[in-house]
């Protein structure tokens, strides 16, 4: 083979990686850098401060409340849409007639900005004029109306609801593809067999779900560790920072406070908590499979 | 597999209410942009069909400020093709190494693209935003550009080399017979055999562009420079934030062109994901 053959394809790869490395490792390094670092409000390094941002961010309440948040909102988030995900894409793999039409339904979400479905969200949440309000209240379900997105205690379980229902798009996707992969004569023998639908269900259709349940699993936890728009925009992580999750509270810190270094020590927090889940989840995943 | 009539009753009926909520908003949202104030402020009934549908709400977004929802709709639509553009490029170089060459390194090469996809827009929100400051790119769209292409490229690659690799390789060798350079196989052969993948993977970028929020909000400032849901959340987030027709409105005209291809590409776009990105 030429030398021109043999360099042809690092020749291809070459812009991707380069662009790669300065836009995504570079800064990356740099996170890590400025975690251990004085800042000052141009985002200009001062002196090493060891620990410090790391002390800072722990020892603050608010971030504690943040972090403990977004771990909740995790799982619930992941959770339910892995969940209402596993039933629909059950019932969509289903012969019927208007299969086509349910499907293109399910996909809609996907296609919408998050922020305009949050802001949509915060409209049908409304206390004074939300259709949510008017459905309940027509069902005599509630007396008078309920000011959703004002206290933690309904804003943050109606913003989960919004989370979840913006995330069953692509993991329905993603399980459909997987059930597609099924053979329907092993179905068949199972029922040959005897076996009920809930047997059949774990003997022949999990087995085969197992590879893209893990890589919804991650993608979804990683995309919704790190969601920004919806909190964002349907109570901005208010009043007084009780709602806030990692994304929402790191953003105030480094763009409304100006702390970048206590903000960069955030992001490592983030980046070290996604890694080792990434990894773990990764070695359960490959330890069931022998 | 054969269903009796209750598992078909229960389908129906799951698949029904799901349907019907997630169909809620959008229908809520068509059917308050064609409302006027007052019909908005109405809340002792629920409303799906306006009593009196008018336009006024389009009108008034394209018009307000000067016009100033247009623009946002220009600046994301030139943001958000120029990343597509760029973006697909850029994967179709990886993807096609990846598909067609056996090379040292390629391996370790893959998981590297592989890797990238998860690092959380935490970690790179304050130092892109310095990186972007030092070369002078911020606040300005090749800034945003340079971002969005970054950020969705290992998606692309992935997205690419899933389609590159249903070319057969037999074809590429009857090319080079032909006489076609390396270069003329993958213009001539693989690139129009691989089309839709190529509009897929070109579909993507774009709505990452152009749904994006986090960057756009940080990096971007001065109202007239804006991207369509940095300026939404703004002007109906918080400036109008009771003119929720304004709102609907502007949702309608920010998500229908982008809905049309979407719905129009959907089996496309689920045998790329399987093909490229669920796949090995």
């Amino acid at each position: 083979m030429s030398l021109r053959r043999r360099a042809l394809p690092y020749l291809c790869l070459l812009p991707a990686v380069a662009l790669l490395g300065a836009v995504l490792f570079v800064p990356i390094g740099a996170t890590f850098l400025n975690a251990f670092h004085e800042m000052d409000p141009y985002g200009n390094r001062l002196a090493w401060a060891g620990w410090r941002n790391f002390e800072l961010t722990f020892a603050d309440q608010d971030f504690r409340r943040a972090l403990w948040s977004t771990v909740t909102w995790t799982v619930a988030v992941v959770g339910l849409t892995l969940l209402i995900s596993l039933v629909a894409s059950l019932h969509l793999n289903r012969r019927f007639a208007l299969r086509p039409l349910a499907r293109a339904i399910l996909i809609l979400p996907w296609a919408s900005s998050l922020v305009i479905s949050a802001i949509v969200w915060r409209y049908i949440f409304d206390g004074e004029v939300g259709p949510f309000n008017a459905m309940l209240l027509k069902l005599h379900l509630i007396q008078e109306p309920v000011f959703w997105l004002s206290t933690r205690a309904t804003s943050f379980p109606a913003m989960i609801a919004v989370a979840v229902f913006v995330s069953i798009p692509f993991t329905t996707t993603v399980f459909l593809a997987g059930l597609q992969s099924v053979p329907a004569e092993l179905y068949e023998a199972a029922r040959v067999d005897g076996a009920s639908a809930l047997r059949s269900f774990w003997s022949v259709t999990m087995p085969h779900l197992r590879e893209v349940f893990a890589i919804a699993t991650i993608i979804n936890v990683i995309y919704v560790f790190n969601s920004f728009p919806i909190v964002w925009t349907m109570t901005g992580g208010g009043p007084a920072n009780t709602t806030d999750i990692m994304m929402t509270f790191l953003y105030k810190k480094a763009f409304t406070d100006k702390q970048f270094g206590v903000a960069s020590a955030q992001a490592v927090i983030v980046f070290l908590i996604l890694i080792c889940f990434s990894m773990l989840y990764g070695a359960l995943a490959r330890r069931k499979e022998d | 597999m054969k269903l009796s009539t209750l598992d078909k009753f229960v389908t129906h009926l799951l698949l029904s209410i799901a349907a019907l909520v997630a169909v809620f908003p959008i229908i809520w949202v068509v059917s308050t942009s064609f409302k006027e104030r007052n019909d908005v402020f109405q809340t002792d009934r629920i409303e799906v069909i306006p009593s009196k549908p008018t336009l006024s709400a389009y009108r008034d977004v394209l018009t307000m400020d000067n016009g100033i929802f247009r623009r946002w709709f220009l600046n994301s639509l030139t943001v958000a093709s120029i990343t597509a553009l760029f973006g697909v490029i850029l994967a179709a170089g990886a993807a096609y190494a990846f598909s067609r060459f056996e090379f040292r390194g390629k391996r370790g090469m893959m998981f590297f693209f592989l890797v990238t996809q998860m690092f959380p827009g935490a970690v790179l929100l304050v130092p892109l935003y310095f990186l972007l400051q030092r070369v002078g790119l911020l606040g300005s769209f090749p800034g945003l550009v340079v971002a969005y292409s970054t950020v969705g490229l290992p998606f692309g690659v992935w997205m690419l080399k899933g389609y590159f690799d249903t070319v057969p390789k037999s074809l590429d060798e009857a090319g080079i017979v032909d006489g076609l350079s390396l270069f003329g196989v993958f213009w001539r052969v693989i690139l129009p055999l691989s089309l839709p993948g190529v509009a897929v993977t070109a579909f993507f970028a774009f709505l990452t562009a152009w749904n994006e929020y986090m960057f756009a909000l940080a990096f971007m400032t001065g109202e007239e420079n804006y991207l369509l849901p940095v300026g939404m959340a703004a002007k109906f987030g918080d400036q109008y934030q009771t003119l929720w027709h304004y709102m609907a409105a502007g949702s309608v005209i920010t998500t229908v062109p982008v809905l049309l291809v979407f719905v129009f590409a959907q089996r496309y776009l689920v045998s790329g994901l399987t093909q490229g990105g669920v796949k090995e």
